[in-house]
């Protein structure tokens, strides 16, 4: 074993792989637990409300087009609505935690799974407690509204499974049919999800058109457009049974359109970036070292880990171009929501990965002395800001939790389901969406 | 660093500390508590000498003057500040002093010493039940080596006595209470000592890969630091447990992680640029970590202006 590789497993050589696994899937569900107790327990009880409330109306008779979400798909209510016919006991927002939960643990296992592909198992585990620490703190945090039952929540798996996709298929036909249907799922969820399809569409063609595989680039996109027609046509056929389409179709592209805006571009406000402050050091960190390999002045190229037989560098590539689109997105929202920035986590994270590879390659170059001190200084570095930015997240779970009362939940319930919708429609329109 | 040497330093950053003390020593309710403000000082002051008094490195390595300023200047900058969750009580300021006491007596060693070291840890542990961390530190390290004594719980024994002592004797040493504020009041303080933190895991990682590990002094401090690593991850996900008590063995190990940071980035180990490069990063992400910190240092000349004006 070479002396870097002896100084980067120092700190684990009394522990097995499986017991850094376990204590990695650990922190992990503490910080997904933590992360739902503060996004159920949250002090403002606006969107779990009208995501919970429509997906109950729509599996239940006598709804109407009104009763719909106004600005997004009704994507989300039917794929969580079901939970009300099935579980028992009195309809709450909370009959809707075990599937919001599934989906976010999917998303999980998936984004490590990505993560693995690309990195190693054991920079997959550390990066996939990036993505769930980073993620859970933007959906919990918010101040404009609760962060549970969010779209964004139930986006996170289809959105990654097209990802894994993309890198795992080698038949353009199959890759493009499997990322297409899993991007027309997310689209069915929140539209927001075209971002990562304009990234699928723009990396493929300027990969196939350097390849001078102009064809395969075609035929993916195709099929992408196949795979996206497929998984919307059985919702539109649904809107279209009950008589909603037309009204569905006119209120989401006008309730889309407004908000959105021409950004002046701002800043983030400093607690937006401080949950993805440890991948973006890791990502100073890779950028930094991958500059100083042993002799060389400058690399134009991403220091990577030996066997790198091209995917990572498309992979790069593709992963920057889904960072501009999601960054697009984002700089584009009229409301500065901090649960929009749950979009970026993944292709930041995923990015991040490059860094730390990068700076575990150039530490195995290094003498003992030397790779130890980059070592220590990098770990307590990285360590202090995963535990800066998973305190607020925690400490709000814990001064949360005893806010919960489950009569009052289900008396708001009953209320909101025999509310009129209109009013809620009104109640929405009137204040700042 | 020489006797007069060590005063002069002392005595400025626990003159800095102490105006960093105002500000948790008055309260819009009950205006400035002297006594207060004065055992917060000594404590800061406590932990200033605490600091100073690191010899991790021997010989040729020795820590040099500067790393040593410099590391007391940190502290006396943020250690005063990082008070929020205990802001009204005296127990934790006394607890520090008690700890920083009992742990000189017990490393130089002596029966007369170490009886007094107990004594004294377990009036740290009645003063705040988290001072508990230094007696189940010196048992872990007393445990590690593999020491046949009897005497080898008797601190531990004073710290458990002591705590119960607090806890029955509630207005007499009055336990602080670190749920004041909540959890958050306690994440506070610890984002603010996280540069701290930070220096001493780092200055404890480069002990460790050294010889000098195996000196029974230096077991002590690493199994104290261990124990209280351990403590601070309580802290971390809920456990309310007092952050500079936990926190405070971390410290000691500031002026090693200073010097090596002084070396690789501007003395003689600047030779290799990644590690240069990696020690000018750390120096940036350390400094963007000490800004909450740096934001309050105005709270105290501010309200020493107002005491005075």
């Amino acid at each position: 074993m070479r002396m870097g590789d002896r100084l980067l497993s120092h700190s684990n050589q009394n522990r097995s792989p499986l017991a850094n696994a376990l204590l990695v899937l650990l922190l992990i569900m503490i910080v997904h637990g933590a992360g739902r107790v503060a996004a159920v327990c949250h002090p403002y009880k606006i969107d779990s409300f009208t995501y919970s409330v429509a997906a109950y109306k729509l599996w239940h008779t006598g709804a109407t087009a009104a009763d719909l979400v106004a600005d997004k798909p009704p994507g989300q209510a039917i794929l969580t609505g079901w939970c009300y016919r099935v579980f028992p006991g009195e309809p709450t927002r909370l009959t809707l935690v075990p599937i919001e939960s599934l989906f976010l643990l999917g998303a999980y296992a998936v984004f490590f799974l990505i993560a693995r592909r690309l990195y190693g198992s054991c920079n997959a585990g550390v990066l996939t407690l990036f993505f769930a620490l980073a993620h859970n703190i933007y959906n919990a945090l918010d101040f404009t509204t609760d962060g549970f039952d969010l779209n964004e929540n139930y986006l996170a798996l289809p959105m990654l499974g097209a990802v894994l996709a993309h890198l795992t298929i080698r038949s353009p036909i199959w890759r493009g049919l499997v990322v297409g249907v899993a991007i027309g799922v997310a689209l069915v969820i929140k539209q927001s999800a075209a971002g990562l399809l304009a990234a699928f569409i723009v990396s493929e063609l300027l990969a196939t058109l350097s390849r001078r595989r102009i064809g395969s680039g075609l035929v993916f996109c195709g099929m992408i457009v196949i795979g996206i027609v497929a998984s919307i046509v059985p919702v539109a056929l649904f809107l279209w049974s009950r008589g909603w389409l037309g009204a569905q179709f006119d209120t989401l592209f006008n309730q889309t359109a407004s908000h959105a805006m021409i950004p002046p571009w701002t800043l983030p406000r400093w607690y937006n970036i401080l949950p993805l402050m440890p991948a973006v050091w890791l990502v100073a960190l890779g950028v930094v070292l991958s500059k100083r390999s042993r002799g060389d002045s400058f690399q134009s190229k991403i220091t990577m880990p030996v066997e790198d037989d091209g995917s990572r560098r498309r992979a790069f590539i593709f992963l920057s171009f889904w960072l501009v689109t999601e960054l697009s997105i984002l700089a584009a929202m009229r409301k500065p929501a901090t649960h929009y920035y749950q979009q970026i986590v993944a292709p930041v994270v995923l990015l991040s990965g490059f860094g730390l590879a990068s700076f575990q390659y150039r530490v195995t170059q290094l003498d003992r002395a030397t790779g130890a001190a980059v070592g220590r200084w990098a770990c307590a570095t990285t360590i202090a800001l995963l535990v800066i930015a998973a305190m607020p997240l925690l400490s709000a779970a814990k001064s949360r939790i005893g806010t919960m009362d489950y009569n009052v939940e289900v008396r708001e319930f009953a209320d909101r389901i025999a509310a009129p919708t209109p009013q809620i429609c009104l109640e929405r329109q009137g204040g700042e969406l | 660093m020489t006797r007069a040497q060590l005063v002069v330093t002392v005595a400025v950053t626990g003159l800095l500390a102490a105006v960093g003390a105002l500000a948790s020593a008055y309260d819009v309710d009950r205006g400035f508590d002297q006594l207060l403000w004065v055992v917060r000082a000594c404590a800061a002051c406590a932990v200033i000498v605490f600091v100073l008094s690191n010899d991790s490195a021997a010989g040729r390595d020795k820590i040099a003057r500067r790393p040593r300023l410099a590391s007391a200047l940190l502290v006396a900058i943020l250690f005063p500040y990082g008070v929020e969750s205990v802001a009204q009580s005296i127990g934790s300021d006394l607890a520090i002093i008690a700890t920083v006491v009992s742990v000189a007596l017990m490393r130089r060693g002596g029966a007369v010493r170490f009886i007094a070291g107990g004594l004294v840890a377990g009036l740290a542990c009645a003063s705040e039940a988290s001072a508990i961390v230094w007696p189940l530190g010196y048992a872990y390290s007393v445990v590690s080596c593999g020491d046949t004594r009897r005497m080898r719980g008797v601190l531990l024994i004073c710290g458990a006595v002591g705590v119960a002592i607090g806890w029955g004797t509630r207005g007499v040493f009055a336990p602080s209470d670190p749920v004041f504020g909540g959890l958050a009041a306690v994440h506070r303080d610890l984002m603010i000592l996280m540069p701290l933190i930070l220096l001493g895991m780092v200055g404890l990682a480069k002990a460790r890969s050294e010889v000098l590990e195996t000196r029974a002094d230096y077991s002590m401090q690493i199994s104290w630091t261990a124990v209280a690593l351990a403590c601070l991850c309580l802290v971390v996900i809920g456990v309310p447990l007092d952050v500079r008590l936990c926190a405070l063995p971390l410290f000691w190990w500031i002026p090693t992680a200073v010097s090596e940071l002084g070396a690789i980035t501007i003395g003689s180990q600047r030779a290799d640029s990644s590690l240069r490069m990696v020690g000018f990063l750390s120096v940036a992400m350390t400094a963007c970590l000490m800004i909450p910190g740096v934001l309050r240092l105005l709270d105290g000349p501010l309200i020493a202006v107002y005491l005075l004006g």
